[in-house]
């Protein structure tokens, strides 16, 4: 067993960054697609963390900060949406709400 | 309430297509990224960090003249101290963009979350009353069930049991009784006519 090195940390990001892809692309229920895309949002983080690991950099890791105050502001206002269409449709399946369908 | 198992659509009914595509989509991309990863080589060279860089970070004067990034965080007193000098110094507008970002986020969410509300002008008062909640058609329901006791005990077991009740609940208007049901003289306070 050798160190950690960048390709270890790379690798685990692409497996969480697929893991949240597929969860966005089959899941239906609207809750479940959010936790999937904080899941690629943090891969993209980690690969921000490693890369900046890697070339001595600090900036890296406060880029990582800004993604997540981003993804904070996301899941507010997308889980409002939520409330929002929970209250007038009683459903969060996003195979039945249709309304924006052209 | 909102996730439950027996209600999600993705366990209980055959998948359609794009559930196999997107499998397919999602192993091909990671491989292709592994590979990628595996046989690509980054090029990039390591910061070093001299003695007046350190200085300009942080405040503080070292010996020396090239350090690392581990060494430069001894020097400020670790990563938090230097991250937080950063932030403060050549990220202070994104920062403040940041704070504007959080802010409008969190005026939308309250927007988005208020209930709907109608203003009744009603013997001269003005009042509000909130959409949003179903208020009082949970004590009709009991009143119901109260008056039938063969309905009074409920199966709890049955999933979907919410869904059939929503039904009514959702034909009734929300606030109990139905727009063209109610009398002239509806009281919105007790939910009955006056007379």
């Amino acid at each position: 067993m050798g160190d950690l090195t960048l390709t270890h940390f790379l690798t685990v990001s692409a497996l969480l960054f697929v893991i949240g892809m597929l969860g966005v692309l089959t899941r239906r229920n609207l809750l479940i697609i959010f936790m999937s895309i904080e899941l690629m949002l943090n891969a993209a983080n980690l690969s921000f963390v490693s890369f900046a690991r890697y070339r001595n950099l600090l900036s890296g890791q406060v880029i990582a900060f800004f993604v997540i105050t981003v993804a904070a502001a996301e899941v507010v206002v997308g889980l409002a949406i939520i409330v929002a269409i929970f209250r007038t449709r009683a459903t969060v399946d996003v195979d039945e709400i249709t309304t924006l369908r052209g | 309430m909102l996730v439950r198992p027996e209600n999600l659509a993705e366990l209980n009914t055959t998948p359609p297509v794009q559930v196999g595509l997107s499998w397919l989509l999602g192993i091909g991309l990671f491989f292709e990224l592994a590979s990628v990863i595996t046989t690509g080589i980054v090029q990039a060279q390591r910061a070093q960090y001299t003695p007046a860089q350190i200085q300009q970070m942080c405040g503080v004067s070292a010996q020396g003249q090239a350090f690392t990034l581990q060494q430069a965080e001894q020097f400020c007193g670790g990563n938090t101290q230097l991250l937080g000098a950063i932030l403060y110094s050549n990220f202070l507008l994104p920062f403040e963009v940041a704070s504007l970002v959080l802010l409008v986020a969190v005026i939308a969410a309250i927007v988005l979350g208020l209930p709907e509300r109608v203003v009744l002008i009603h013997e001269g008062h003005t009042r509000t009353i909130s959409l949003g909640h179903p208020r009082g058609t949970d004590l009709i329901e009991a009143a119901a069930r109260a008056h039938e006791p063969a309905v009074a005990a409920p199966d709890l077991g049955k999933p979907g049991d919410e869904d059939v009740e929503a039904v009514p609940t959702a034909a009734r208007g929300r606030t109990g009784v139905a727009e063209e049901e109610r009398p002239p003289d509806y009281d919105f306070r007790t939910e009955r006519p006056k007379s």
